[in-house]
């Protein structure tokens, strides 16, 4: 009767693995209460740099431009920000410098 | 035996849930992200964690398959490749729902983040698919296995290409680490099990003494150690049967040794194979006395080995007699007398296996023979049909509570003679049952 135990003990891992995702999310999520203050930035990165550290790895370089538009393009700028807000770890701050990269020339 | 199991499947969460862990406690980002990201990253993990378990789970290591069985890995093996190709899905399918381009999902575009990450789950879903429909693609098992192997290592590179090149998590160098340490473990474990093992096995080769008839479409090998003193298993176990030009380029077959665990003068083993497909039908029968063979062994948990009920039930569909055969044998050399219901379920005569034989196992062992066949002849007049609750009833003994049973056979009458039995209110923890139907 092994393979019926070997079946439960498979099918409560995969529930287990799931109940985890949502703990590591909220784990995540929350501010970090005994991390050491962070230093005042004397300079701040600009949106290359930014843009490479926050986005490159999965998101293209042409294909998020040709998303933002150009400079006038406001109504795909606003969605771009709302986009940028919504996903990625970067601050506001650097989703405007990153949004700035990306309809500069 | 259970703390061993405790101990391996705790070895074996420490694994999974080690990256996911690192990666909370090194959490880089100034910021928090959205949840969706962050499921998706967890799940991510998981996944590559458990992948990279998967190498070990069926890599052959007698510590680790000793307290489960080997079949019972490989089933683990096999549920839990389903859950992580869930995981591998829920991944970028969390990530898209938080606004990752579908774009993503081809395994031919994109940056090195991205290919890598679609490469390892298109060979992921590749993988698993051609294992469960094997047969309905008609592919042989070693075309199988090698192709399996194949997308195995696929998966792995381009999962540690995807996770080294995410700047997430793994831009912390506790996170990069960790991924290194499992690629590393991983590939040793392969390495071993693919190379060094078979080296090991080919400086202690085998060689084909006897390869007989056993009727029912069966063959009955004999193989003896060469130059070594072959290898030492418990009754009802069994071990892989190599055959080919070396052990690196083999067909192999798991086979229950059918021979006594009693040490044999010249170390030699018996194995009998049922005609059932390329390599037993066509392979096995041209295997003549003095062909060089491998065996890698024993494995198994399926054995009378200390058991210290005062009786066991036997029950055998086709082939499924080999191990019965062994556990026979081995209580019949060692004097064991203690009592030994045995049933036997063939479709008819022709394709009894060790028939004559087991019946002279009467007059050494305390054995009930119970044979059943689905078309006997005419003039049967034993029992007929499938093994049902109401036959198991009128064989079993009095005390058939304090038995322990052993089912071996095709998957359909394991499963009907596991109810049957848990009907009749034999506890779970005393039927073992043996699942060779491996993919």
């Amino acid at each position: 009767m092994r393979h019926v135990g070997v079946r439960r003990l498979a099918t409560l891992l995969g529930v287990a693995f799931l109940l985890w995702g949502g703990v590591f999310a909220w784990l995540a999520g929350r501010e970090p209460v005994e991390r050491s203050p962070q230093p005042t930035p004397v300079s701040v990165p600009d949106g290359t740099a930014l843009f490479e550290r926050h986005c490159a790895s999965c998101h293209d370089l042409d294909e998020m431009r040709t998303a933002a538009g150009s400079k006038g393009d406001t109504a795909r700028q606003a969605d771009l920000a709302r986009f940028l807000e919504d996903h990625g770890g970067a601050s506001s701050e650097e989703n405007r410098q990153i949004l700035d990269f990306l309809t500069g020339p | 035996m259970v703390i061993r199991g405790v101990l391996w499947f705790a070895l074996y969460l420490a694994v999974v849930m080690a990256p996911g862990v690192v990666a909370l406690v090194v959490d880089p980002f100034d910021t928090p992200r959205p949840a969706l990201v962050e499921m998706s990253v967890a799940f991510g993990f998981v996944a590559f964690a458990v992948i990279a378990a998967q190498f070990a789970l069926v890599s052959r290591f007698q510590a680790s398959s000793r307290p489960f069985g080997t079949d019972a890995l490989v089933q683990f093996h096999q549920y839990i490749g389903g859950i992580g190709l869930g995981l591998a899905i829920a991944h970028p399918l969390l990530l898209t729902a938080a606004g990752l381009p579908w774009s993503a999902w081809n395994p031919l575009a994109g940056g090195l983040t991205v290919q890598s990450g679609a490469i390892a789950l298109w060979a992921l879903v590749l993988l698993v698919a051609t294992t469960v429909w094997r047969r309905k693609l008609q592919l042989s098992y070693e075309a199988w296995q090698r192709l399996h192997l194949a997308l195995a290592a696929l998966t792995g590179l381009a999962l540690v290409a995807h996770a080294l090149a995410v700047n997430g998590y793994s831009r912390a160098a506790p996170v990069r680490v960790a991924v290194l340490i499992y690629a590393a473990a991983f590939s040793a474990v392969t390495l071993h099990y693919r190379l060094v093992r078979p080296f090991r096995l080919g400086l202690r080769p085998w060689e084909v003494v006897t390869n007989v008839d056993a009727s029912g479409s069966t063959r009955l090998l004999r193989v003896r150690p060469v130059g070594h003193p072959g290898l030492r298993f418990e009754p009802g176990q069994f071990a892989w049967l190599m055959t080919g030009p070396t052990p690196l380029r083999s067909q192999q077959h798991p086979l229950s040794i059918a021979s006594s665990a009693q040490p044999a003068a010249d170390g030699s083993l018996e194995f009998s194979v049922k005609a059932l497909g390329d390599w037993s039908a066509r392979v096995v029968p041209t295997l003549a006395a003095g062909t060089r063979v491998w065996v890698d062994g024993a494995f198994g948990a399926f054995t009378s080995e200390r058991k210290a009920n005062p009786g066991f039930v036997m029950i055998a569909g086709g082939i499924g007699i080999a191990p019965m055969r062994s556990m026979l044998l081995t209580m019949r050399d060692r004097g064991d007398r203690r009592h030994v219901v045995l049933f036997v379920a063939v479709h008819d005569e022709s394709r009894l296996i060790f028939g004559r034989e087991v019946e002279q196992f009467r007059a050494s062992l305390n054995l009930d023979l119970v044979v059943t066949f689905e078309a006997p002849s005419p003039d049967w007049s034993g029992e007929r049909g499938q093994i049902t609750t109401e036959m198991l009833r009128r064989h079993l003994p009095t005390r058939f509570r304090q038995y322990h049973y052993f089912v071996c056979g095709p998957p359909a009458m394991m499963d009907a003679v596991e109810s049957a039995l848990l009907g009749l209110g034999v506890p779970a923890a005393a039927i073992d049952s043996e699942r060779f139907n491996l993919v």
